[in-house]
């Protein structure tokens, strides 16, 4: 049986499941849901979940212990899925009894260290993603080959300012001011052979908030109100992030040129 | 227009690798983006608005996702995430920026207001084909 297994353990194993998958960005009922099977697998007899998109609590309440709740509090997130299907079908083998209850633990914290790409993969990738996409935006030859080492530049800037903890509406704003300076001086010093246009949306694209606004839709959708605002609210402020760096670097950079 | 959706194809497939999506569904991910974009670009030369372009390809992309979720037991966001975001509207942001630094004010507007719109309509296109299911749903499977 499983009962044999002391529940404060279990609460933790759970919370801390729920805690890598918010961490990962997962949409808030999702992390609820996690949380509650794995907990309900155990027959409590009241289990009790409350997500909210920085931090979680549970409680969980039987005739055979005192009343149980832990709060955690999550921050520094980053999109990480291949880690939110892990989990996910981690939850489902365990509520199945497929894996035991040891092999779930270490599983977790071989999920919390997995990298699927590194670092150099991933920059590589930005901007490959990024000059593809400045064509899809009827972007020329010229355009599409001065996009990519811009999101490549793009991506470590972004790499490099993550790692040092700083909130992201402020490395995304120093995303989009380096993609407007550079795209404005690239357009000087090529003597306006390349177009503004598709480079900076090819480039600003990837760093759209398309997650935080597909989530808070689905959050939304899944009666989950405090989340689906705030995750509505991020995806504005990013959008606004993004949006002002843009302006600030072109209209300097317009304005020494002399389009203006 | 091929090499559109190519292109939408392979930098679906970069922008998937950016959020760390697994290897096995990175192919499955470019498709998505590329079949949004299709619908898309054959809205676009109907001369549909940008606004109803966006409705009818995310309606295709939400029912595509939800299908390839349950069949490859995946979270549904993977798919979902790929096929949106060449639809997101950073063309109309962009845009708004730009005439505003121009003084442009009447440009702007319209540029903002197509941003929401596009945005909304977006939203609107992931809840009709999520909760539209429900309607025929014979008893609450949740408690």
């Amino acid at each position: 049986m499983k009962l044999s297994y002391y529940h404060e353990e279990i609460l933790n194993f759970a919370i801390k499941a729920g805690e890598l998958m918010l961490k990962s960005g997962a949409e808030t009922y999702r992390v609820e849901d996690t949380i509650t099977r794995i907990l309900n697998s155990h027959h409590y007899h009241s289990v009790d979940t409350f997500v909210i998109p920085t931090g979680i609590i549970v409680t969980i309440d039987d005739p055979h212990f005192s009343m149980c709740t832990k709060v955690s509090r999550v921050k520094n997130r980053s999109i990480r899925l291949d880690r939110i299907e892990r989990i996910n079908q981690l939850s489902r083998d365990y509520v199945l009894g497929i894996v035991s209850f040891d092999e779930a633990l270490s599983q977790l914290s071989e999920i919390e260290n997995m990298t699927t790409y590194s670092p150099l993969t991933v920059i590589i990738w930005l901007g490959v993603s990024s000059s593809f996409f400045s064509v899809m935006f009827k972007g020329n030859l010229l355009d599409f080959i001065l996009a990519f080492p811009i999101g490549a530049l793009v991506g470590t800037i972004h790499y490099h300012l993550k790692k040092k903890y700083i909130i992201s509406y402020f490395v995304l704003f120093i995303c989009s001011l380096f993609i407007g300076f550079s795209t404005i001086t690239l357009y000087y010093l090529s003597g306006s052979r390349i177009t503004i246009e598709p480079i900076i949306i090819g480039c600003i694209i990837p760093l759209l908030p398309g997650v935080a606004f597909t989530n808070a839709v689905r959050d939304a959708i899944g009666d989950e109100l405090l989340s689906g605002i705030s995750r509505g609210i991020e995806a504005l402020l990013i959008a606004i992030c993004l949006a002002a760096g843009i302006g600030i670097s072109l209209s300097i950079g317009f304005t020494i040129g002399g389009l203006i | 227009m091929i090499l559109s959706i190519l292109s939408a194809f392979i930098s679906t497939i970069g922008f998937s690798i950016l959020f760390h999506v697994q290897k096995k569904h990175l192919l499955v991910c470019g498709v998505v983006g590329a079949a949004g974009w299709l619908v898309y670009l054959i809205g676009e030369n109907k001369e549909y608005s940008a606004v109803l372009s966006t409705f009818l390809a995310s309606l295709l992309v939400t029912q595509i996702s939800y299908i390839l979720a349950k069949k490859r037991r995946t979270p549904i966001t993977v798919f979902l995430i790929a096929g949106i975001i060449p639809l997101v509207p950073g063309l109309p942001l962009y845009r708004t920026m730009y005439f505003l630094m121009m003084n442009n004010y009447t440009l702007a507007a319209n540029y903002a207001i197509l941003t929401v719109q596009i945005a909304g309509s977006i939203a609107g296109a992931i809840v009709i084909i999520s909760l539209f299911p429900l309607i025929w749903r014979k008893r609450s499977s949740r408690n």
